[in-house]
C-alpha cells in the first residue's frame, strides 16, 4: 500500500513537472530579439512547435549570420544544438518578466540575457547569410583541442 | 613591408651613386678607359643583357647632370655623354609624370633613354660611355613576354553539344560556356569538372555588377575597342575624343590617346591602339572581356565586372604595349604604368612578366629593372590612388605559365598581387606556376582536362580579334586568363565599396582581397592529374599550400566590403578560434606572423600574455567580458615573405573584432 503510494506520488510529481516542462515549451516558441547592452551585437531568435530553431546573429559588422537547429526544454532548463551537430556553449534556466525572457546560461557564467517578444524583420531574414568557416584543416591541427 | 621596399629603393639609388662618385672620379670626358669593361659592369643594375632591346640604353644620371639638363644643357651635356658617337635620340626614358614630385622622390625623373644605331653591340655601346661621370647606373632595356600559350583556339558556336555549364542570369549568347563565371559541374565541360570552381560572382551581380568610375588598365596587348562586346566598355577620353587629331587636346603629352595609347616603341604604330600588326594573337582584346565585356548585351559573353546592360559596367584602358610580334621594353611598360596612374586607372591589369628563373629575389628583380620597379611604385603610391574607395591603386599580375614553382616577377614582388590558375576542377593547371611569391588563385582554363572532342570549352572563352583569329570571341588558357579574373573581381568590390558607402585606407582592400577565398588545399592532399597528353604529369600535392591564399570569390569579397564579424570567446577560457571569416577558407594553412594586441584591448580583456597563432587557429584567453580589436598577420603567398634576398609572398594584415562573454559555441553561434 506504501509502495503504492509513493509510486503514486511520483507519478504525479513527473507529470506535474512534465506539464511545467510543456508549459514552459508553449511560452519559449516564438520570434525574440536580444540586443545586449554593452555589445555590438544583434540577435533574433525564432523557436518552432515542432522543436526547431533559425536565429540571425549579427555580432560586430556585416550581414547577420543564419544558424539553425533544435531545441527543447527539461525542467526549465532550455537546451539546443546546431544543425552542424556542435551543442550549444551553454544551458539556459528559462524565466520571464512580463513579456521578456530571461535566458541564464547553467554554466559558471551564470550569464543572463534578455529577450524581448518581436517579429524577426523579413530584411533580417532574406539578407542573413551562413557562417563561414575553413573548409580544411592541416592535416597536423589537433581538431580535439579548441578548448583548453 | 612597404616601408622595407621603400628603404631597399633607398639603399639602390644610394649604392648607385656611391659607385658613380668613386668610380669616375679622374676619368676624361669621351676618353675610353682602359677598364671601361669593369667600370660598366659596376654601373649596370643587373646583369640581363638577354632579352634586351637593341639600339637603346636606359641610363640613370647625376642629379647635378639633371640640373644642367633642366637649366636648358641639354646639348652640352649630350655631347659630354656621347662625344662624337652618332644618337639618334636622347630624351627622358618617361613622359612627365603628373605628380612630379613622387617621381622625383622615386628618381624616375633621372632616367634617360638613348637610341643609336643598332648594328652597334648594346654591350660595347655601354661600355663606351659608362666611364662619363654623368652616369651613375646604366640598365638593359630588357624585354618582357605575355603569360599565355599563345594557342588560340576559335570559337564557333554549334560546333558543341549542348553546354549547361553555368546558370547565369544575363542574356549574353554564349554565357552557358563560362564555367570560369558560374561552374554547375557540367561533365560536358570536363568529366572531373566541379560544381563551384569559379569566381563565385552569381550573387554577387545581384548586389552589384559594375560602376564606370573603376577604371582597369590593361596593360597587354591592343585591346579592340571597336569590338562590339567592349566598345560601351572602353574608357573614353573626353578631349581627345572631340579634340583635333593630331593634337595633344588635354596637354597629357600623349596625342589622340582617345581610348588608352600604344607604348610599345618597337612596332611602327606611332602611339596609335594597333590590332592588326603582324603577330597579333587577340590576348589584350581577351583578357580585357575577361573583365568587362558588355553584360546582358544580348552577344558574345559575359564578363566579371561588365554591368548589367545599362552602362554600368566598369571602364578598360587600352595600354598597349605589346604591337604583334614586337615586344615590349622596360621602358614601354614603365610609361604605361605611369599613364594609367595620371589618367585615372585604380587597377594595373598586367598578364605578362619575366620568365620566373630570370630573378632569383626581389632585390635581383629590382636591380636589374629599376625603371620599371619605381614606375609600379607611382602606380601604387597612395598619392596617386584613383578611387576614393580604396587607400592605393592596385597591381595584378600573372603568375606565369613554366610550371614552375615561384612567380616570375614582377608579380613575385609583395607590391604586387600575383595570380596561379585553376581549371574547372578546381585544381592547379599543368602550367601555372606556383609557390613563391604566388598570392592567390583564379580560373585559367585547362585544355588538357577538357571532354572528349570538345577540350576547348575546358579553356576560358572571351572577346578576340575577328581580324587576326576568325572570330569576335576565341578559348584560350593561361594564367594570362586568370589574372583578369582577379583584376574583374577586385574591380567589382571597388564599385560596391562605392555603392555602399565603404571606403578602405592603405593596403586594408589589397589584404581583403587576398583573404576573399575559397579552400583548395583539401583538394590537394594526395592525387594527380593530367597535362599536354600526359595522364600524371601534375602531382596535386606538390601544389598543397602553394596557390596563394586559395580561390578568389567575389561573394566573399562583398561580404568583407560589407563587414566582418566578431569573433567570439570564452571569458576565462583558453579558445582556439577558426579565422575564416577574416583570413579565408584555408585560414587554417596560412603561415602567421604574429598578433598584436594594445594595452588598452588588453586591459578591456583582460588580457595577460600575448595571444598567438597555433596551427592555424588564434589561440587567446581573455579573464574579462568585453569586446576590443587585435591585429593579426598573415603571409598571402607561401611560408615566408618576399622582399631584399627573398622571393616570397606579402604581408597582410586583418583587424580582428573579438567579443568575450560567459558563453561560447565552437561554430561562432550566440547560444
Amino acid at each position: 500500500m506504501m509502495a503504492l503510494v509513493l509510486c503514486t506520488f511520483a507519478l504525479l510529481g513527473c507529470s506535474k513537472e512534465k506539464a511545467e516542462s510543456i508549459n514552459l515549451t508553449s511560452l519559449v516558441v516564438g520570434e525574440w530579439h536580444c540586443a545586449p547592452e554593452g555589445y555590438d551585437v544583434d540577435v533574433y531568435v525564432a523557436f518552432d512547435t515542432e522543436g526547431s530553431f533559425n536565429h540571425y546573429q549579427r555580432i560586430g559588422e556585416g550581414r547577420y549570420r543564419h544558424y539553425a537547429g533544435t531545441w527543447f526544454v527539461e525542467k526549465d532548463i532550455l537546451n539546443g544544438t546546431y544543425s552542424d551537430g556542435e551543442s550549444w556553449g551553454s544551458s539556459y534556466q528559462v524565466s520571464f518578466d512580463g513579456e521578456n525572457m530571461i535566458l541564464t546560461a547553467t554554466n559558471s557564467s551564470e550569464e543572463a540575457m534578455i529577450y524581448t517578444k518581436t517579429t524577426i524583420p523579413d530584411d533580417v531574414k532574406n539578407s542573413a547569410i551562413a557562417p563561414y568557416t575553413a573548409k580544411s584543416i592541416n592535416d597536423n591541427a589537433d581538431l580535439d583541442t579548441r578548448w583548453f | 613591408m612597404k616601408n622595407s621596399l621603400i628603404a631597399i629603393s633607398v639603399a639602390i639609388i644610394s649604392i648607385l651613386m656611391t659607385i658613380s662618385c668613386t668610380k669616375d672620379a679622374g676619368v676624361v670626358e669621351g676618353e675610353m678607359a682602359t677598364d671601361a669593361e669593369v667600370i660598366l659592369s659596376q654601373k649596370l643594375v643587373g646583369n640581363t643583357i638577354d632579352n634586351c632591346k637593341e639600339g637603346t640604353l636606359l641610363l640613370f644620371l647625376e642629379e647635378e647632370t639633371i640640373a644642367r639638363i633642366e637649366s636648358g644643357e641639354m646639348e652640352a651635356v649630350k655631347s659630354d655623354i656621347f662625344v662624337d658617337k652618332n644618337i639618334i635620340c636622347f630624351e627622358p626614358a618617361l613622359r612627365t609624370p603628373k605628380n612630379e614630385r613622387l617621381a622625383r622622390e622615386l628618381g624616375l625623373h633621372r632616367w634617360y633613354s638613348v637610341t643609336f644605331d643598332s648594328n652597334i653591340p648594346v654591350r660595347k655601346f655601354a661600355a663606351e660611355v659608362a666611364p662619363s661621370k654623368h652616369i651613375s647606373a646604366i640598365e638593359y632595356n630588357t624585354m618582357v613576354t605575355l603569360a599565355a600559350d599563345y594557342k588560340v583556339r576559335p570559337f564557333s558556336e554549334g560546333s558543341y553539344a549542348d553546354t549547361k555549364a553555368t546558370e547565369i542570369s544575363f542574356n549574353d549568347l554564349y554565357a552557358h560556356y563560362q564555367w570560369n563565371l558560374h561552374n554547375t559541374g557540367d561533365k560536358s565541360i570536363a568529366e572531373t569538372a566541379r560544381e563551384g570552381a569559379d569566381v563565385g560572382v552569381l550573387d554577387a551581380w545581384t548586389l552589384c555588377a559594375g560602376s564606370p568610375d573603376v577604371v582597369v588598365a590593361v596593360i597587354d596587348g591592343p585591346v579592340k575597342y571597336t569590338h562590339p562586346d567592349l566598345a560601351a566598355s572602353m574608357w573614353v577620353n573626353e578631349a581627345e575624343l572631340n579634340g583635333v587629331a593630331g593634337v595633344d587636346d588635354d596637354g597629357n603629352k600623349y596625342v589622340d590617346d582617345i581610348y588608352g595609347y600604344n607604348f610599345n616603341t618597337a612596332g611602327y604604330s606611332n602611339g596609335q591602339i594597333n590590332w592588326t600588326t603582324s603577330g597579333e594573337s587577340g590576348h589584350g582584346t581577351h583578357v580585357a572581356g575577361i573583365i568587362a565585356a558588355v553584360n546582358n548585351n544580348g552577344i558574345g559573353v559575359s564578363s566579371v565586372a561588365g554591368g548589367s546592360g545599362n552602362g554600368d559596367g566598369v571602364r578598360i584602358m587600352g595600354c598597349q604595349v605589346f604591337d604583334g610580334s614586337y615586344a615590349a621594353s622596360d621602358r614601354d611598360m614603365s610609361n604605361a604604368f605611369i599613364y594609367a596612374a595620371d589618367n585615372g586607372a585604380c587597377i594595373a591589369q598586367c598578364s605578362y612578366g619575366y620568365d620566373p628563373g630570370s630573378y632569383a629575389s626581389d632585390n635581383a628583380y629590382i636591380n636589374a629593372t629599376s625603371l620599371e620597379y619605381n614606375a609600379i611604385k607611382y602606380f601604387v603610391n597612395p598619392e596617386n590612388c584613383n578611387h576614393p574607395s580604396i587607400g592605393q591603386n592596385l597591381v595584378i599580375f600573372a603568375s606565369g605559365n613554366e610550371t614552375t614553382s615561384n612567380a616570375g616577377y614582377p608579380g613575385a614582388l609583395p607590391i604586387c598581387v600575383s595570380v596561379t590558375a585553376y581549371g574547372p576542377d578546381y585544381l592547379p593547371t599543368g602550367y601555372t606556376n606556383y609557390g613563391r611569391g604566388c598570392n592567390i588563385a583564379a580560373p585559367g582554363g585547362d585544355y588538357s582536362i577538357g571532354a572528349q572532342n570538345s577540350s576547348n570549352k575546358s579553356q576560358i572563352l572571351s572577346t578576340c580579334v575577328r581580324e587576326v583569329a576568325g572570330d569576335d570571341y576565341v578559348w584560350m588558357e593561361g594564367t594570362s586568363m586568370a589574372c583578369p579574373h582577379v583584376s574583374g573581381v577586385v574591380a567589382l568590390g571597388i564599385s560596391y565599396a562605392a555603392k555602399i558607402g565603404k571606403k578602405f585606407n592603405g593596403d586594408e582592400y589589397r589584404d581583403i582581397v587576398l583573404t576573399s577565398v575559397n579552400d583548395i588545399n583539401s583538394l590537394l592532399l594526395d592525387g594527380t592529374k593530367p597535362y599536354n597528353g600526359v595522364s600524371n604529369a601534375v602531382v596535386l600535392n606538390d601544389y598543397y599550400k602553394r596557390m596563394g591564399t586559395g580561390a578568389i570569390d567575389t561573394w566573399r569579397l562583398f561580404m568583407q566590403i560589407e563587414g566582418t564579424p566578431s569573433i567570439v570567446v570564452a571569458t576565462g577560457e583558453r579558445c582556439s578560434i577558426d579565422l575564416a571569416e577574416y583570413f579565408g577558407g584555408s585560414a587554417t594553412d596560412l603561415t602567421y606572423l604574429g598578433v598584436e594586441v594594445s594595452d588598452e584591448a588588453k586591459e578591456t580583456l583582460g588580457i595577460s600574455g600575448n595571444p598567438t597563432m597555433k596551427k592555424g587557429l588564434l589561440e587567446i584567453k581573455c579573464t574579462k567580458n568585453g569586446s576590443a580589436k587585435i591585429t593579426v598577420s598573415a603571409i598571402a603567398g607561401g611560408g615566408q615573405l618576399g622582399g631584399g634576398n627573398n622571393i616570397g609572398g606579402t604581408e597582410i594584415k586583418r583587424e580582428v573584432s573579438i567579443i568575450s562573454r560567459g558563453v561560447y559555441s565552437t561554430n561562432g553561434g550566440w547560444f
